[in-house]
């Protein structure tokens, strides 16, 4: 709860978002990673992307739900320290005035702890690990093998 | 392409394997990666070095072209877009000209896309081989740090200039996008491999079109005329045999894995369309419904490890339409049992299916290409579509759901 007050913001370009009737999809186009979020998580991530600190968001719940006591907190907080150690979020240097308003203007109507989601199944289209290895000309190579092995394709 | 990050481990010299486990997030099993990424670090570059450099293509295309007795023209319309693929000798016409054999445009059919006047787009294409002339040294060969994740040159101001070199059959794309000029050159012809042949030009088609509000994207589309069904999911998800099945319906077919997107958000379309690019058909390895189309298959003479294609212009032509809107996404799933069901799902179970396998196929995936994306989730009504053993079914499903959607 240490950081329970820090700002912060989507993590673009590299990430991208779209919240649509109350679910978040969110693309790490650097990592190849993708995930999405159910609907408390979608909620707390479209607070974030307005600019509300963890504690903020918190307050807000705490509003919402009569139930909301120390489990519910802390599984909020898991998801923030998920969603930063994923860096899908990094720390604003100061609130932005210009972000959107949040998409769902309220919470759901129950509370069912938020759940991100990670799919890491799309990271093979990716060359992770930077190509440094080049002939003269300035060309990239792959080993025989690997020639041979794109034509499963 | 599971060996695909092995193979860059290797190249890099990089002893251990990135590996993907489950994990537990909250409670819930889901795909976690172990690899450690460290971002790339930044790189900036003069465009106007890019833009010299490709100046040097051209002219490097003309003396290839000289030196093989001359440029051979093909001209195809695409979207509506004209597009000239001019050649160095004939060498590279049968290994990249047949999967959009559907869409070339004749004088006679088109008698105001003459030489004398200038295409929306022109591609040189040659090869090192026959020709003998090689591409000019790269300036950005000193760099280490030159390459992105597709082989993208980094550090080109992108709005003006793309850059890439494929690395499994060594080919250099090149697109100037103020010119509407690009150049692809592969230092032999016989290295192109067959999902060259069956879809080419992938790259620079993606990265021009998208600037004319057509997103190059991962998915089947068939229907009727009123509209039709776009398939959404990553490879093996069902979407190219349910696209093939309706071969033997009254549906039309307009891609079985990648097709065009008239965006709504950036074009003002309005309405979303998908468009014919390619015509042929890969058959996986196994795919036991589809045993009529084997002998078709335009690789006959094909490598073991190849995967057979069909050119469907040549056997159903009569199927393929040009285009068609977008009335309804479908995220398929095998079954195992024998009925084809459909049933309303989220729009995010859409997005998920489409964008992640869309975006990272080729370079150049971004915020604008997602947002159409999720604009086209938005706008249509997307379903579940689990598919049954009984193939037939398929196409009838599909047929009912468009007649409810479009009435």
């Amino acid at each position: 709860m240490a950081n329970a007050s820090r700002i912060f913001r989507v993590n673009a370009p590299d990430v991208v978002s779209e919240t649509i009737d109350g679910e978040t999809v969110i693309i790490h186009l650097f990592k190849g990673l993708y995930y999405n979020l159910n609907p408390l998580g979608s909620y707390v991530w479209t607070q974030v992307e307005a600019g509300a600190t963890q504690a903020e968001v918190r307050e807000r719940l705490a509003q919402q739900y009569a139930n909301f006591g120390e489990a519910e907190a802390t599984s909020v907080a898991q998801l923030f320290e998920k969603i930063v150690a994923e860096e899908l979020v990094v720390e604003a240097e100061c609130a932005d005035a210009g972000a959107e308003p949040p998409a769902i203007a309220t919470p759901p109507e129950t509370f069912e702890a938020p759940v991100l989601y990670k799919y890491a199944d799309m990271q093979d289209m990716l060359a992770l690990d930077p190509i440094h290895d080049v002939d003269e000309a300035g060309w990239p190579s792959l080993p025989p093998e690997a020639v041979e092995a794109s034509k499963t394709f | 392409m599971p060996w695909l990050r092995e193979l860059f481990a290797a190249t890099c010299g990089l002893g251990e394997m990135a590996r993907d486990v489950c994990s537990n997030i909250f409670g819930v099993d889901v795909m976690v990666s172990t690899t450690p990424i460290e971002p790339l670090p930044e790189v900036r570059r003069e465009v106007t070095e890019a833009l010299r450099y490709g100046e040097a293509l051209e002219r490097t295309f003309e003396r290839a072209a000289n030196a093989v007795g001359g440029v051979e023209v093909r001209d195809f319309a695409i979207a509506g877009c004209a597009i000239r693929l001019r050649f160095a000798g004939s060498a590279a016409i049968a290994k990249m000209t047949p999967g959009i054999a559907h869409l070339a445009i004749t004088a006679a059919e088109a008698p105001s896309l003459t030489p004398d006047l200038t295409p929306d787009l022109t591609i040189d294409i040659w090869d090192g081989a026959s020709t003998g002339v090689e591409v000019p040294p790269a300036p950005w060969r000193d760099d280490p740090n030159a390459y992105g994740a597709h082989g993208e040159v980094r550090g080109y101001d992108e709005t003006r200039v793309s850059i890439a070199f494929n690395m499994f059959f060594d080919a250099l794309s090149f697109l100037d996008r103020d010119r509407d000029y690009a150049a692809f050159y592969v230092r032999d012809v016989a290295a192109i491999p067959f999902w060259e042949t069956a879809a080419p030009l992938r790259v620079l088609l993606h990265w021009w079109l998208s600037g004319r509000g057509l997103h190059f994207t991962h998915a089947a589309m068939v229907g009727i005329e009123a509209g039709g069904a776009l398939l959404v999911g990553k490879g093996g998800s069902g979407k190219s045999t349910t696209a093939l099945a309706c071969l033997d319906s009254d549906l039309r077919y307009v891609s079985d894995d990648y097709c065009l997107l008239s965006g709504c958000l950036l074009s003002g379309a309005p309405e979303p369309r998908a468009y014919s690019l390619y015509s042929s058909a890969k058959i996986r390895p196994g795919n036991t419904h589809l045993p009529h189309l084997l002998p078709l298959a335009y690789n006959q003479e094909r490598e073991p490890d190849e995967k057979p294609f069909v050119l469907l212009h040549e056997h159903f032509p009569e199927k393929l339409a040009p285009s068609l809107p977008v009335k309804a996404i479908l995220v398929p799933h095998v079954t195992g049992q024998p009925d084809t069901q459909i049933a309303p799902t989220k729009a995010t179970a859409a997005l998920l299916a489409l964008a992640p396998s869309t975006i990272f196929q080729l370079p150049g995936g971004d915020t604008a290409q997602f947002q159409e994306m999720a604009a086209l989730v938005r706008a249509v009504p997307c379903y579940s579509i689990a598919l049954g053993t009984d193939l037939a079914q398929i196409p009838r499903a599909i047929a009912t759901l468009l007649e409810q959607v479009v009435s």
